[in-house]
């Protein structure tokens, strides 16, 4: 089987790139060993290859690499300068939430101030305000808020999507 | 004694926002990126063009890499992908080998040196320019393969080809390239001596 075998000059490329396989590697070698004048071709295969992998790499222009870098600066700009508005909803959300639980403290601290106290006995005990919370929940104040919390909420969400997608189109 | 940082290292502080590690991975990957990019797109302009290119999209990529291939192999899939789309932009109709008329001529550069050094500088030379006339196929694959040491596998997994048919593409590269050798730059290469001349 192996007396069948003839080496052809590819596939001595092939070993000296050992790209063969394990039978085809065993095949050559046994060949190598009872043809030297292969084992000369091997040699300068060999010597060829070193050539091939010695070529000098082709340097860019000067500057190359600040350019790269001046690019890469100006596209991230220009990524920031296309999601605006980012800030100003965020803030605006905060706000909004903020606002929504300062409320009833605020509501509570002015209520204490319309009392009346001490107005006809020189000593009285404040009354504590009591908030009928089943009222401001069925308040327009709170619906309405609520809605508005909402919908802030949504059009984040969607603008997030939209941003999202406006980048990846960018990138592609 | 100077400390090499290691691309991983280097990708992690760009993707914490460090400025300086961008820069340095283009500093030592702008003379691969621009010499592949040159093999496939023929010339030096365009080469420019989409070494840089390239290098955008490594930024903007860089968090996708996972480490689950060489950052190099990596690197040279863009390359590649980015070469074929600027040459399928720009150069519809580029010639490849198997066609008749070639594009390139070559000028006579003389009789080479006497001496060995400039007999190996005027070989190195002509497998140069050799590569260059070859189509970007059988010259990327020779340059990833033979300059790059990028392994089969590796080369699968950047030009997006199977094992066989990458195996038959080097093939073929390399037959080209003793053809191209052995037209052109016979004075250098002598014929016999020539890649994959028998």
């Amino acid at each position: 089987m192996e007396n069948n075998f003839l080496l052809t000059d590819d596939m001595l490329w092939d070993y000296a790139d050992g790209i063969l396989s394990g039978a085809e590697k065993g095949q050559v070698e046994a060949y190598l060993q009872r043809n030297p004048e292969w084992q000369a071709r091997l040699r300068l295969i060999l010597g060829e290859k070193e050539e091939l992998s010695a070529i000098p790499l082709e340097a860019p222009n000067p500057g190359f690499a600040d350019r790269v870098m001046a690019a890469w600066a100006a596209e991230r700009v220009k990524i920031k300068a296309a999601a605006p508005g980012k800030d100003w909803i965020i803030r605006l959300i905060a706000l909004v939430f903020v606002l929504f639980v300062l409320a009833p403290a605020v509501v509570m601290v002015v209520a204490a101030l319309q009392l009346s106290p001490a107005e006809e006995s020189g000593f009285s005990i404040p009354e504590i305000p009591v908030s009928e919370w089943s009222a401001a929940v069925q308040s327009p104040f709170f619906t309405y808020g609520l809605l508005f919390v909402t919908a802030f909420i949504t059009l984040r969400f969607l603008d997030k999507i939209v941003q999202h997608r406006r980048l990846a189109q960018q990138l592609a | 004694m100077a400390v090499t940082i290691s691309d991983e290292t280097l990708i992690q502080q760009a993707l914490a926002g460090r400025q300086s590690a961008y820069a340095m991975l283009v500093k030592r990957y702008e003379k691969y990126v621009f010499t592949l990019a040159l093999r496939f797109v023929k010339n030096r302009e365009d080469a420019h063009e989409v070494a840089q290119d390239c290098f955008m999209r490594m930024f903007r990529y860089m968090a996708d890499f996972r480490g689950d291939c060489k950052f190099t192999t990596w690197l040279y899939k863009i390359v590649y992908s980015t070469a074929l789309n600027h040459l399928r932009k720009n150069k519809p109709d580029i010639l490849s080998l198997d066609d008749d008329v070639r594009p390139l001529t070559l000028k006579d550069e003389g009789a080479p040196d006497a001496s060995s050094e400039l007999e190996r500088d005027d070989r190195n030379a002509a497998l140069h320019r050799a590569i260059a006339m070859l189509s970007h196929d059988d010259a990327g694959i020779l340059t990833l393969f033979y300059l790059y040491e990028q392994s089969l596998d590796e080369i699968c997994q950047i030009m997006d080809l199977s094992m066989s048919n990458a195996k038959t593409k080097l093939c073929r590269a390399r037959q080209r390239l003793k053809s191209v050798l052995e037209t052109n730059f016979q004075a250098e290469y002598g014929g016999q001596h020539a890649p994959g001349a028998r």
